[in-house]
C-alpha cells in the first residue's frame, strides 16, 4: 500500500485542516467519475489521515455518559435543563405567543444563529418550555423512584417526541433508564419491540457509530423478543410441532427428520437468547424437547432401519420367486430401489 | 443550454444560470411553481400545471398528482382514460417546464440537471433520468435535493469550514442531509429519510380527522372513493394548514348534498392532529446525526427546505430539538430550484461561480444474501451480508470473501439486495449471480465479491472463484420499475402523438378550469353567477379574438378572485 502521505502530498500530520486541504487540492485533479481507482486510494488515504488527526479529541465525537449505571444504583436524575432557544427569526410571521415569555434578542435574518453557551444560570422568569421540561423531570424521576422503568421509559419517548428534551441530551437520558427497561421482565415482548423503536435504539447501527454497551443489551433483548414473537404465531398452528413443544409442551408421538432439525435449531436459537426471555419459558417443556431432539435421530434410525430391513428382505423373497415366475423380478428391483432412496434419505451414506 | 430542474411531488420549478445568478423561469402564467399535476380534456389532450391542478377538484379521475411517489416501481396510474407510469407522468410536467424556459430564454434547451430526494434509490434515480429523456432532455447528472439546498445557500465557498443540517420536508417526502464543507469541497457525510411523510400528509390526515368527526355523520362517502366532495375537502384541508401558519383559526367548509359543513379550527387543534406526524420527524434526524458520528452542538447551520417546513410547529421542534435556529432566508419552495440552477451553471463551468465539488454518499447499504453454519452444524440461511455499507462516499469499490458452505457445492448463488434489515428477504431483492465454482469440500472454494457503486447510482456486482478466477458479472440495471433504453425511444414514439395543449392556451385552461372548480364548491346565486361568467368566456373563445378573449379572461379572473378571498359570498 502506497503511503498515505505520499498520496496526499504533505508531510505527516495530525493537523486535520492541513489534510483536509492538501485532499480537496488532490480531488481537484482527479476526476471521480472515471478513474475509480485513484479515487478510492486518495479517499482512503485521507480517511486514515483523518483518523489520525482525530484521535485528539475533538468537537465530533458524541460525549459519553459519564458512568454506567448498574440496576440497583439509585436512579440519577435527568441532566439540568437548558435555556430556552430565542423566539424565532424575524422572517418567522408575527403571532400572538399564548404564554408569557422574555422579548427575544430579535435576531436579525442574516444574522448567524448564535451557539448558546452550554451551562447557563436558569433565566430568572421560568418560560412555558421551562416548566414543560421540569415537568417532564419529575415525572421522569418519580417512575424511576418507583422502579416503574416502562412508565419513565414512556415519559421520555413523549419528551423527545414533542422536543422538550433535545437531540443531544437524547442518549444520556436513555442511557439512564434503559438498564431498568432492559431487564423489566413484566414488560409483554411486543410492548418492548415497540417502545423500543420509539426510543430510536431498535435501527442498525451505522458504520461509524458507537454503541455503547447499554444499547447492545436493549438490542440484544430486542432481537430475542423478536425471536419469541415468532415463535408464539408459529405455535398457534398445529403442524408447527417444534414451536409447540417449546412454548406449552405439547407433547408429541413421532416427528419427521425436517420437524427434528427445526427444532434442533429452535433450541440452538433459544439458548442463545435465554438470558432475556427465560422467563417466558417453563423449563421442564425446555428439558422434554431438548430430549426429544436428542432421541429423535436415534428414534429414526432405529425406525428407517426397520422399513429398510423388510423391503430387502422382501426384495430377496422376490429374488428366490423369480425361479418359478420370471416376473417377480421386477419386485427385487422395486424394493431394492425404494430401500436405496430411504437409506440415502436417512443419511446413511454421508461422511462424518 | 443547461437548466436546473427541482422536480417536486406538488410542485416543480425550473432556473438558470444566469448573469451570474440563479433565475427561475417563470410558466405561462407567471408563477414560478408549476403544480406537479397531469390532466387530460375530454378530446384526450393532455394539461399540465395549475389547470390541471383545479381538475383534480371538477376531474378527479382523469387527474394524476403527487406521483413522484411511485418513481421507479411499474405502478400504473390512471388518467385521461388510460394508464400511464410515473415517469411518463413526470415528463409531461419536464415537457412543459422546458417549454416555458424555452419562451424565457429565447434559446434551445437540451440538457437539464433533476434533483431527487437523497433517499431515492437505484430505481428511483433511473426512472427520473428515463423520464428527461422521455421529455428530450439529456440528464447527465441528478442532484440530491439536500446539496442543492446549501449550493442555494452559498456555503463551501471561500476557506470557511462548516456542518450543515439541511431538513427538507416537501409534499411528499421528507430528507436529512449532513453536510460538511471545506475548502470549496462539499461532502455528504450521512443522509437518511422518510419517503412516506410530507406536507400532503398532514392534508390527508386533517381531511381523514374531519370525515371521523363531521363527514360520516353527514354521509360523505370515504375518502379512498377520490369523488369531486374529496377534493373539494383535500384543498379546504390544504388551504386550512397554510393559513394557519399565518393566523390562529380557521375553518374548514364543505358542501356537501346542498348543505354547507363547517368546521372549526386554531392553532392548538392543529398541532395536537399532526403531533404523530410530526414525532416520526425525529427519527431520520437522529440515525444521520448517529451515521456521522456528529454531536447536534457542532452543527453550524440548520437550512430548511421545502414548503412543509413553513409549518410554525414544525420549525419549533426543529430549534427545540437542536436548542439552535434554522436558517430561512431563501423562500424555502424555491430553495432547491436555485441550488439546481447553480449546479447547471458549475457543469456549464459559467464565470462568476468557484469551482466546486460535490462528494455523495450511498444511501442504503447494498449486500448480499449468506447463509452459515452455527458451531453444532445447523445451516441458518438468508442473512443479509452488507457490503457496501450506507454513507460510504460515493463512487465506492469494495470486495469481501464468501466461501462455499457445503461438500462439493458446484454453484453458488449470490442474491443481491438493497436495505439495512438483517435478513436479506427484509430488504430489496435487485438481482443474482450465479457462480459455477469446482467442487471441493466445504469452505475451501473462495469467491470474491465486488461491489462497485458510481456517482450516477449504478451498481455492479463482480463473482471471481479465487480457483478459477472467471468473472461473472452484473450490472444491477434490470428493474421491474426502470425501462430500458428500448423502451425509452418506443415511448417516446408513443407519447409524442399525445396532443398538449399549446402554451398559449393555459391562461385561458388556468382560467376555465377554476371557474369549474368554484362551480362546483359554491352554491345557489353565487354558482349561477359562476356559471353565466363562464359562458361569457368560453363564447369568447368560439369566437377567437385574442383580444377581447383576453379581457373576458381579465373579468372573469377578477371575479374568482373575489370569490377564492370570500368563499361563504
Amino acid at each position: 500500500m502506497v503511503d498515505i502521505w505520499q498520496e496526499l502530498g504533505i508531510a505527516p500530520t495530525v493537523d486535520v485542516k492541513a489534510i483536509r486541504r492538501a485532499y480537496a487540492a488532490r480531488l481537484r485533479a482527479i476526476d471521480a467519475d472515471r478513474d475509480l481507482a485513484a479515487f478510492q486510494q486518495l479517499r482512503a488515504a485521507y480517511e486514515a489521515a483523518l483518523r489520525r488527526g482525530m484521535s485528539r479529541p475533538v468537537a465530533t465525537v458524541i460525549p459519553s455518559p459519564p458512568r454506567e449505571t448498574q440496576a440497583d444504583d439509585p436512579p440519577r436524575p435527568l441532566p439540568r435543563p437548558q435555556p430556552p432557544p430565542p423566539a424565532p427569526t424575524a422572517d418567522d410571521p408575527p403571532r400572538p405567543l399564548p404564554r408569557p415569555q422574555p422579548p427575544p434578542p430579535a435576531p436579525t435574518a442574516d444574522d448567524p444563529p448564535r451557539p448558546l453557551p452550554r451551562p447557563q444560570p436558569p433565566p430568572p422568569a421560568p418560560t412555558a418550555e421551562d416548566l414543560e421540561r421540569a415537568q417532564l423531570r419529575r415525572d421522569v424521576n418519580a417512575a424511576l423512584q418507583a422502579q416503574d422503568f416502562r412508565t419513565a421509559l414512556q415519559h421520555v419517548i413523549g419528551g423527545l417526541a414533542r422536543g422538550t428534551l433535545s437531540l443531544g441530551e437524547r442518549e444520556p437520558v436513555l442511557e439512564s433508564v434503559m438498564p431498568g427497561v432492559v431487564r423489566d421482565t413484566s414488560i409483554r415482548a411486543d410492548d418492548y419491540l415497540s417502545l423500543l423503536r420509539q426510543s430510536g435504539w431498535s435501527t442498525v447501527p451505522g458504520a461509524r457509530e458507537r454503541v455503547s454497551p447499554t444499547r447492545q443489551q436493549a438490542m440484544a433483548r430486542g432481537e430475542a423478543e423478536l425471536w419469541f414473537l415468532r415463535l408464539s404465531a408459529q405455535a398457534k398452528h398445529r403442524t408447527n410441532r417444534a414451536a409447540r413443544l417449546l412454548l406449552r409442551g405439547t407433547p408429541v408421538l413421532f416427528l419427521s427428520a425436517p420437524s427434528i432439525k427445526e427444532l434442533q435449531q429452535e433450541i440452538v436459537r433459544y439458548r442463545h437468547y435465554s438470558t432475556w426471555i427465560a422467563h417466558r419459558f417453563d423449563h421442564r417443556h425446555i428439558a422434554r424437547a431438548e430430549q426429544i431432539a436428542a432421541m429423535g435421530k436415534t428414534v429414526q434410525d432405529l425406525f428407517s432401519g426397520l422399513v429398510i430391513g423388510a423391503l430387502v428382505l422382501f426384495g430377496l423373497a422376490c429374488l428366490a420367486a423369480t425361479v418359478g415366475a420370471p416376473p417377480a423380478f421386477i419386485g427385487t428391483i422395486l424394493c431394492f430401489r425404494v430401500a436405496y432412496a430411504m437409506a440415502k434419505r436417512a443419511g446413511w451414506f454421508r461422511k462424518g | 443550454m443547461i437548466v436546473g430542474i427541482d422536480l417536486g411531488t406538488t410542485n416543480s420549478l425550473i432556473g438558470v444560470w444566469k448573469d451570474g445568478a440563479a433565475v427561475l423561469i417563470p410558466n405561462a402564467l407567471g408563477n414560478l411553481l408549476t403544480p406537479s399535476v397531469v390532466s387530460a380534456d375530454d378530446k384526450g389532450r393532455i394539461i399540465v400545471g395549475e389547470p390541471a391542478r383545479d381538475r383534480l377538484v371538477s376531474h378527479p379521475k382523469s387527474t394524476a398528482a403527487t406521483f413522484k411517489r411511485a418513481m421507479g416501481t411499474s405502478r400504473a396510474i390512471a388518467a385521461a382514460g388510460r394508464t400511464f407510469r410515473a415517469d411518463e407522468l413526470s415528463s409531461f410536467i419536464l415537457k412543459s417546464l422546458k417549454a416555458d424556459a424555452e419562451a424565457f430564454l429565447g434559446e434551445k434547451v437540451t440538457e437539464a440537471v433533476i434533483t431527487v430526494p437523497a433517499y431515492f434509490n437505484d430505481a428511483q434515480r433511473k426512472a427520473t433520468k428515463a423520464a428527461g429523456q422521455l421529455a428530450e432532455l439529456k440528464v447527465d447528472r441528478l442532484l440530491t435535493e439536500p446539496t442543492a439546498a446549501a449550493l442555494a445557500y452559498g456555503f463551501a465557498t471561500g476557506d470557511d469550514e462548516s456542518v450543515v443540517l439541511v431538513i427538507d420536508m416537501g409534499g411528499g417526502t421528507l430528507d436529512v442531509s449532513l453536510l460538511h464543507s471545506f475548502e470549496g469541497i462539499m461532502e455528504v457525510k450521512a443522509t437518511a429519510g422518510d419517503i412516506w411523510l410530507g406536507g400532503e400528509d398532514f392534508t390527508q390526515l386533517i381531511a381523514s380527522v374531519f370525515m371521523e368527526e363531521k363527514g360520516k355523520a353527514a354521509g360523505i362517502p370515504p375518502l379512498s372513493q377520490n369523488l369531486p366532495v374529496h377534493g373539494a375537502l383535500l384543498r379546504q384541508a390544504e388551504a386550512v394548514k397554510r393559513m394557519l401558519s399565518d393566523t390562529d383559526a380557521s375553518a374548514i367548509e364543505v358542501n356537501y348534498d346542498g348543505r354547507t359543513i363547517s368546521w372549526p379550527m386554531d392553532r392548538e387543534r392543529l398541532e395536537a392532529i399532526c403531533e404523530p406526524l410530526l414525532g416520526r420527524v425525529r427519527l431520520p434526524l437522529e440515525r444521520t446525526l448517529r451515521d456521522a458520528a456528529i454531536a447536534p452542538e457542532s452543527i453550524s447551520r440548520i437550512v430548511l427546505a421545502g414548503g412543509a417546513t413553513r409549518m410554525p410547529m414544525f420549525r419549533r421542534l426543529i430549534t427545540r430539538l437542536f436548542r439552535q435556529l434554522p436558517v430561512q432566508h431563501i423562500n424555502p419552495d424555491e430553495v432547491v430550484a436555485r441550488g439546481a440552477a447553480v449546479r447547471a451553471g458549475l457543469v456549464q463551468r459559467s464565470a462568476g461561480l468557484e469551482e466546486r465539488i460535490l462528494t455523495d454518499v450511498s444511501p442504503f447499504t447494498l449486500g448480499v444474501e449468506v447463509a452459515s453454519r452455527t458451531a453444532d452444524g445447523t445451516l441458518l440461511q438468508g442473512a443479509f451480508l452488507p457490503i457496501i455499507e450506507r454513507n460510504t462516499v460515493i463512487p465506492a469499490s469494495r470486495a469481501h470473501m464468501l466461501g462455499t458452505i457445503i461438500d462439493n457445492q458446484t454453484r453458488v448463488k449470490l442474491g443481491i439486495y438493497q436495505g439495512e434489515a438483517r435478513t436479506a428477504r427484509d430488504n430489496m431483492f435487485l438481482g443474482q449471480i450465479v457462480v459455477a465454482v469446482p467442487p471441493a469440500p466445504a469452505g475451501e472454494e473462495q469467491i470474491e465479491v465486488r461491489f462497485t457503486y458510481d456517482t450516477s447510482g449504478l451498481l455492479e456486482v463482480d463473482a471471481t472463484p479465487l480457483s478459477s478466477g472467471q468473472t461473472s458479472n452484473l450490472v444491477v440495471e434490470s428493474n421491474p420499475g426502470v425501462l430500458t433504453k428500448a423502451e425509452i425511444a418506443q415511448r417516446r414514439a408513443a407519447l409524442g402523438k399525445l396532443k398538449i395543449h399549446p402554451r398559449e392556451d393555459s391562461e385561458n385552461l388556468a382560467v376555465v378550469a377554476r371557474a369549474h372548480r368554484l362551480f362546483e364548491e359554491s352554491l345557489g346565486t353565487m354558482r349561477m353567477q359562476v356559471g353565466k361568467e363562464l359562458e361569457l368566456l368560453l363564447a369568447e373563445i368560439e369566437r377567437q379574438d385574442p383580444q377581447r378573449i383576453a379581457a373576458a379572461r381579465d373579468r372573469l379572473r377578477h371575479f374568482l378572485d373575489a370569490i377564492d378571498r370570500n368563499p361563504l359570498g
